[in-house]
């Protein structure tokens, strides 16, 4: 615990000295508080930008609050995917690299403590950045459209929340498997899309598919329930994401040489 | 004695490279491991330290069998890679932490530590702007930190210029008496500075495993020059306590003896055969000869 | 034309603020490296021209070995 605590520590230490503490968050306000933006003013968008004739009527219906934070969502499922995976994608490979981590693993450090003390703290990061844009969502809706119940914002929240939890495990295991940030990205980024389509291609056998959890965030927020189909779709990508944590430090003992 | 390495080996795919080797450190000495490039100084090194798990053999702790024994080791990278965000105090504040020294040991261990190795005055400048050899005396600082049983220090000196080289060898010096010390290089002068036992690897075998002293004694059989006024003219050339005979020109020749008992008939010899006895001296052997007919062995 | 007129300045003037804030942000710490992957000054019309991905691409891609 105490290892983990110590290494905790630096990663957050190292986190607020790169600026990832302050841009990530930064980056998901905005591209969170975009969506209520622009459906706002859509109208006036496609007018400025339809050319249409004179007299012609616009009538695109005012989408609810609940659709605005949904439409929301799918951007951080998309966009914010992307960004995170990049964010992540260093986090053991560049100390690899460098060779820095020699003065981590010459000391009484297990591989559990390392592997599993990076992926809290990058995860907490991320779930900050990501809560941080989804409130400040929450806000902008709640004054443009119509408010939607704390309590709806929350479970949505933190069932996204899991995905976080997922793809942070991912892109650790490709970091401890690949040396190269690039291949790290690619790779976390094609698995995590490769899920996605198959959800959509067999969505009878992957009822527990993580790709689900945006379609429980929406039945949340919707009609304000979750079911079992919410708890089977949570229940796996949190037994997916310790599988993966187990996984990365297999493989880091097996594979992660530091000679040279 | 504090490590018992036996059989020990390390293969690369196909390249070995470090054969079966046997040594042992005793508790309270200084080892210098020496060897060319490729000898297998780092391999061995790394094994040591716990970074690489040896193909073959076994590493023991006296009195520590099959525990985690990287609490007892202070290691320093041939080519020290530091977290450049951090500064020299942050950096050492976090190993230390790592080794579990106490918090208030720690504090006092890390005043101690960067006075000793003279980084107080940048102890809180970013360790990305460090120059080579203040990297590397950072790099020594975490090594001995935590006081561990066992400094193991791969080419401590070797990147730096001879101000550093002849620092970096005092600190090493200053602290042979407080702990165990294994530190690898090329440079035989390096190791006769501080060490007293030596082991040489090259090709990834043991060449030699001892103190100074013995290495000294066994390769040094003893080499005699002879001046004579009248040419030698193979006068020698029978004698059977002779090992070696290489003229220099026709008065001067340098032999080698099996014993130094036999010098006494060497001169006898001549005496019978008429020459007139110019010049006689005894050639000691230097140290760099004995190393490098260890080495050629 | 007119309807842009009529933007409700409060509600954009914080998505203005925070990409400001970023690029700003962007800067000073593109001005204390001294290294950077490609050429320096190039990353500057990249943070300040090319809103919000420009200064995200400068943290992720643009720094050496922090
Ligand atoms: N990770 C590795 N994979 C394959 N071969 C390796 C690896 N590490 C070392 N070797 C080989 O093992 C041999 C010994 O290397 P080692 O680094 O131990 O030598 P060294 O004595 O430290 O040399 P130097 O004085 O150059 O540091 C070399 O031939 C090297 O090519
Ligand atoms: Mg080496």
């Amino acid at each position: 615990m105490r290892n983990f605590i110590i290494l905790f520590n630096k990663e957050m230490k190292e986190s607020l000295r790169n600026g990832k503490w302050i841009w990530l968050p930064i980056v998901m306000m905005v591209i969170g508080m975009m969506q209520p933006i622009t459906s706002y003013y859509m109208p006036q968008i496609l007018e400025m930008a339809g050319n249409l004739p004179e007299g012609a009527v616009i009538d695109i219906p005012t989408p609810s609050g609940e659709e605005v934070l949904i439409a929301t969502l799918s951007q951080f499922g998309t966009i914010g995917t992307l960004l995170f995976v990049l964010a992540l994608m260093n986090v053991i490979s560049q100390e690899r690299q460098t060779g820095a981590i020699v003065f981590v693993v010459v000391r009484p450090v297990r591989v559990f403590q390392y592997i599993v003390s990076k992926y809290v703290a990058q995860l907490f990061i991320l779930l900050v950045a990501f809560a941080a844009g989804y409130l400040f969502t929450w806000y902008y809706t709640n004054f443009l459209f119509n408010y939607v119940p704390w309590i709806l914002m929350l479970g949505s929240l933190g069932v996204y929340s899991l995905w976080i939890v997922l793809l942070t495990a991912v892109t650790l295991l490709f970091g401890t498997v690949l040396r190269n940030s690039g291949g790290i990205a690619g790779m976390s980024i094609l698995f995590l899309a490769m899920l996605s389509l198959l959800t959509t291609l067999f969505p009878k056998y992957m009822e527990w598919s993580p790709s689900n959890l945006s379609t429980e965030t929406s039945k949340i927020l919707i009609e304000g329930e979750w079911g079992s189909s919410t708890l089977l779709v949570s229940v796996s990508t949190l037994t997916l994401s310790i599988l993966f944590l187990g996984l990365a430090v297999y493989l880091f003992k097996k594979l992660v040489r530091f000679g040279n | 004695m504090l490590v018992t390495v036996q059989y020990v080996s390390k293969q690369f795919k196909k390249h070995t490279a470090v054969h079966p080797i046997s040594f042992s450190i005793g508790k309270g000495r200084c080892i210098a491991l020496l060897g060319p490039n490729g000898a297998g100084k780092t391999t061995t090194l790394q094994m040591l330290a716990g970074l690489l798990k040896p193909t073959s053999g076994t590493i023991e702790f006296v009195g520590n069998k099959q525990i985690d024994n990287r609490s007892q080791i202070g290691f320093l990278p041939q080519h020290p890679t530091f977290f450049n965000w951090m500064t020299a105090q942050e950096f050492l504040q976090f190993a230390g932490e790592l080794s579990h020294v106490p918090k208030k040991q720690l504090a006092i261990r890390l005043k101690e530590t960067l006075a000793f190795v003279r980084l107080e005055d940048v102890r809180n400048k970013k360790i990305g702007g460090f120059s080579g050899g203040m990297k590397q005396r950072l790099g020594l600082a975490q090594a001995l930190l935590h006081e561990p049983e066992l400094l193991i220090l791969d080419e401590p000196v070797s990147a730096l210029d001879p101000t550093g080289r002849r620092d970096v060898l005092q600190l090493l010096d200053q602290l042979k008496s407080n702990m165990t010390i294994l530190f690898s290089t090329h440079i035989l002068h390096d190791a006769e500075q501080v060490c007293e036992d030596i082991l040489m690897l090259k090709d990834g075998r043991l060449k030699w495993s001892g103190t100074l002293e013995g290495l000294k004694k066994e390769y040094n059989s003893l080499a005699i020059k002879l001046q004579t006024k009248e040419p030698i003219n193979g006068a020698l050339d029978q004698l059977d306590f002779m090992e070696e005979i290489e003229y220099v020109d026709s008065f001067t020749v340098k032999v080698r003896l099996k014993s130094l008992a036999n010098s006494n008939q060497l001169v006898q010899t001549l005496i019978e055969n008429k020459r007139t006895l110019a010049h006689f001296e005894l050639l000691q052997d230097s140290l760099e000869d004995a190393f490098m007919k260890v080495m050629e062995r | 034309m007119q309807t842009f007129t009529e933007l409700n300045w409060a509600l954009i003037a914080p998505l203005i603020g925070l990409q400001l804030i970023l690029m700003i942000f962007a800067l000073v710490n593109w001005a204390k490296q001294d290294e950077t992957n490609g050429p320096k000054w190039m990353w500057i019309p990249i943070i300040v021209f090319v809103s919000m991905i420009g200064p995200v691409a400068y943290f992720i891609f643009g720094r050496k070995n922090v």
